[in-house]
């Protein structure tokens, strides 16, 4: 079998009872937490009998283990539910702000591995004055919060230079440029941790590899460097740096929820935190498989990446 | 190093080409980024606004009250109207009155011409139809308040409704602070469900779930059957939950948005950007007594709430100016007594002047002369006005020798949970100053009311009550019911504040105050 379809069908298979467990304790979670949809829609003006009756209407006053039975037999159907409060398909609300999430963490992955990549080869390359000066840009992505840096690139680049939105998300069919606007100033507060974090592990990969004997081999025997860079150090650096994008990729999606409430963004991010908060079940527990998916997918996507970049890999 | 300096340069100037190309491609637009576009120019205009709290559906048979009424505004028409100065004013309904004289028959009668978005005729049947699912299907936020015990219509254009009780407050009930005088078409109730992200009322405008995604952005056109077309003002409107005060200043700030909510952390910034800054006074801020039964919720002990010299203690333990000037400076007032929209007593708005020795006199008169522990749970998601209020009091209350245990809660629903779950003697609790006293009565002060959990009970506030409910000028009796809760401290208010709103220039028609707290989207126009 291709190593690569051995890989991807090795991964499916792990991630069904994966996804079984991670619902599973979401009901369990949501459960245990003080509060529930009644209480948020009814306030503090009604009796326990309407409350009761409430409940029962949904089907929230069943036992968890049936509620969640309930939830599954529909989920395997691909039918998620409706959310509580909007009545709103479950997949219908997650399909709605997916294109939102996804380019904003597929965009800062991208400016961070070029960007990131970029720095850290720089560096590493050059050394001295440019390689610290790198070294400098990467520490400062670390210590600055995306939040933080998200409001002060509203205040520069909306508010005084009035280049890009506030806030808000323009969806691509509607507007390519619109589209790349309304991203720029998100995808750039959200890169920032990548950039920096690419740059330095891009760095000490290159100068390990570059130190080692088969490029001095290679130096020896007269390869251009264009060609030991590119095509001998970076490609045996990339193993170090797919693994971190892999991790990367999945701190990204956490990173949304703060960066999406910054920029007004209705993303996921900002989904899920209302449903949690509101104790939306069929909401958090839809968000959660979508969730598990991503984080799977990122998986498989390294794991190709591995395949592809590692002969060894390829042979085992 | 292997060519690098060759490879660097190569590599900045592709760098700088794609940059470039990303620029002519987004910047084309610059000086033009937001979409709030309110300027009378010939054809109407777009509004933008921002909203910090969450809507959690459109339907207003379901929602919640405060600014989650906006939205739904826009597209449903309340039977009555409460105007911004707090009088009532024709809705769908253009005049109603009591039928006889115990408060217990409501008659309304009906715009005629007014049709719901579907095209269907706001009729009486139809009005019936809706608020027969409103009240007794969907059984929300007004079920304990208006005591309606059935309905029915006379012709085309009057509709009667039936109590179980006596209650004075209908007509404030019928409007659209709370909910349930806003009124949807009785096709829209088959498919209840879709509600809550579209919307099928008589107002200026329709939903459009296409461009509207539940929870974020809800945007709206206007309805072709509303009844006054001169008064929809803009081709289309947006609404965005904005939950980041600071995303928010910025917002308006750059002109992506006309009006926004504002806070106090807000509202000196917004000031300097010369935006428009509207404030009055909207909510209060109380402890809530919950216990004041002879023992405390664990039946263990004897209650110190129980003794009205220990609540009276409480309040004079509380130098309000201070701590009202500590957190809000000139966005609040102190207050004694319940904010309503009916039972204000100015002259009493100083019955408990700061006197810490007295508050010890009457503790020690009360049998508490080294105080006591008081378990409070905070209605935290507030943010200011919510744990500091609490902290800046249990500071003056150690004065006292009293102990003001405060635990916070992290979402609404737990809050609720806390106050409702009979474990504590108090709770921080935030109003809004346009409620009837009837309400306040209902909730905090009836001897079955939902906080008041542990068997207190004053006849003479049931017989105020009483009284009030059945008289068709029952004003007398919510000053003499205030006055009553404030001799007897049977709460511990302590200030009222203000809320905020915030337009660009070109924007008016946004008006709020004590009475109604709540500005109406629909009455907004451009200049």
């Amino acid at each position: 079998m291709n190593p690569v379809l051995r890989v991807m069908a090795r991964r499916c298979v792990m991630a069904v009872p994966l996804l079984f467990v991670v619902s599973a304790l979401t009901f369990l979670l949501v459960s245990l937490t003080p509060g529930n949809a009644a209480q948020e829609i009814l306030g503090t003006s009604a009796t326990p009998a309407e409350y009761a009756a409430f409940n029962r209407a949904l089907g929230l006053n069943l036992p968890l283990y049936e509620q969640y039975w309930d939830w599954l037999r529909h989920a395997l159907t691909g039918n998620l539910g409706q959310s509580i409060f909007t009545g709103q398909p479950v997949v219908q609300a997650i399909g709605q702000r997916l294109p939102v999430t996804l380019s904003l963490l597929v965009g800062a992955l991208a400016v961070s591995a070029v960007i990131g990549v970029g720095l850290g080869v720089f560096s590493a390359l050059r050394g001295g004055a440019g390689g610290r000066a790198a070294d400098v840009l990467a520490l400062i992505g670390f210590s600055l919060p995306a939040f933080w840096v998200g409001a002060e690139l509203i205040v520069i680049f909306a508010v005084w230079l009035n280049w890009f939105p506030a806030t808000g998300y323009v969806s691509v069919s509607d507007s390519p440029a619109g589209w790349l606007r309304s991203l720029i100033l998100p995808v750039a507060a959200l890169a920032l941790y990548g950039i920096a974090s690419l740059a330095k592990q891009t760095r000490e990969a290159m100068l390990d590899v570059l130190a080692s004997e088969h490029i001095r081999m290679a130096r020896v025997n007269g390869i251009s460097p264009v060609s030991i860079v590119f095509r001998h150090a970076l490609r045996n650096a990339s193993i170090r740096v797919v693994t971190v994008l892999g991790l990367l990729a999945v701190g990204l999606l956490g990173g949304t929820v703060l960066v999406e409430n910054v920029f007004a963004l209705p993303g996921l991010g900002s989904l899920m935190v209302t449903a949690a908060t509101q104790h939306d079940l069929p909401v958090v527990a839809g968000m959660v498989v979508y969730f598990t998916v991503i984080v799977v997918a990122i998986n498989l996507l390294v794991d190709v990446a591995y395949v592809w970049l590692n002969p060894r890999v390829r042979v085992r | 190093m292997f060519g690098s300096k060759c490879l660097a340069r190569k590599g900045l100037r592709t760098g700088a080409a794609v940059l470039l190309a990303l620029a002519a491609g987004t910047l084309a637009g610059c000086g033009n980024s937001g979409t709030g576009t309110a300027s009378n120019s010939g054809a109407k205009p777009v509004l933008t606004m921002g909203l910090t709290n969450y809507t959690t559906t459109l339907n207003p048979a379901i929602a919640g009250g405060g600014d989650q009424m906006m939205p739904i505004d826009l597209a449903y028409t309340s039977l009555i109207h409460l105007e911004p100065d707090g009088n009532f004013g024709p809705g769908l309904a253009t005049s109603w009155h009591y039928i006889g004289k115990t408060n217990t028959e409501f008659t309304l009668t009906l715009r005629r011409g007014a049709r719901f978005s579907d095209g269907t005729p706001v009729t009486a049947s139809a009005v019936k139809a809706w608020l027969d699912y409103s009240y007794f299907t969907v059984k929300g936020n007004i079920t304990a308040a208006l005591k309606l015990k059935s309905i029915d219509t006379t012709g085309q254009w009057t509709v009667n409704l039936h109590l179980s009780a006596p209650n004075s407050a209908v007509p404030y009930l019928l409007t659209e602070p709370n909910m349930f005088g806003f009124i949807g078409s009785p096709k829209a109730i088959a498919h209840a469900s879709t509600l809550g992200a579209s919307t099928d009322g008589a107002g200026l405008y329709i939903a459009v779930p296409s461009q509207s995604i539940a929870g974020s952005v809800y945007v709206f056109k206007p309805n072709p059957f509303y009844y006054d077309q001169s008064a929809v003002h803009f081709s289309k409107v947006v609404v965005k939950i904005i939950t980041s005060p600071t995303t928010m200043i910025e917002a308006i700030k750059s002109g992506q948005i006309n009006v926004a909510a504002g806070d106090i952390s807000t509202a000196p910034t917004a000031q300097s950007a010369g935006l428009n800054v509207i404030t009055a006074p909207s909510d209060f801020v109380q402890i809530l007594i919950l216990d004041r039964g002879p023992k405390t919720p664990d039946g263990t002990a004897a209650n110190p709430l129980a003794s009205a010299q220990v609540r009276q203690a409480l309040n004079y333990a509380i130098d309000r100016k201070a701590v009202t000037q500590s957190i809000l400076g000139k966005y609040g007032v102190p207050t004694m007594q319940l904010g309503s929209l009916d039972g204000f007593v100015p002259t009493m708005q100083n019955y408990y002047p700061y006197d810490p020795a007295k508050a010890k006199a009457l503790l020690a008169a009360a049998g508490y002369p080294n105080g006591f522990t008081l378990n409070v749970t905070s209605e935290s998601i507030f943010g200011t006005v919510a744990d500091p209020v609490l902290e800046a009091i249990a500071q003056e209350y150690r004065a006292i020798g009293v102990t003001l245990k405060i635990t916070s809660t992290s979402t609404l629903p737990q809050y609720i949970q806390e106050v409702l779950g009979g474990k504590y003697e108090a709770a921080g609790f935030i109003g809004t100053t346009s409620a009837p006293m009837s309400t306040w009565y209902s909730y905090f002060l009836a001897p079955k009311g939902l906080e008041n959990q542990h068997g207190w009970d004053d006849p003479m506030l049931d017989s105020l009550y009483q009284k009030g409910e059945a008289s068709l000028s029952p004003g007398q009796y919510w000053t003499a019911m205030a006055q009553r809760t404030v001799t007897q401290a049977d709460e511990i208010p302590v200030f009222d504040y203000d809320a905020f709103w915030y337009t660009t220039k070109n924007i008016a028609g946004l008006a709020f105050s004590a009475s109604c707290s709540t500005p109406y989207p629909s009455e907004w126009y451009a200049k």
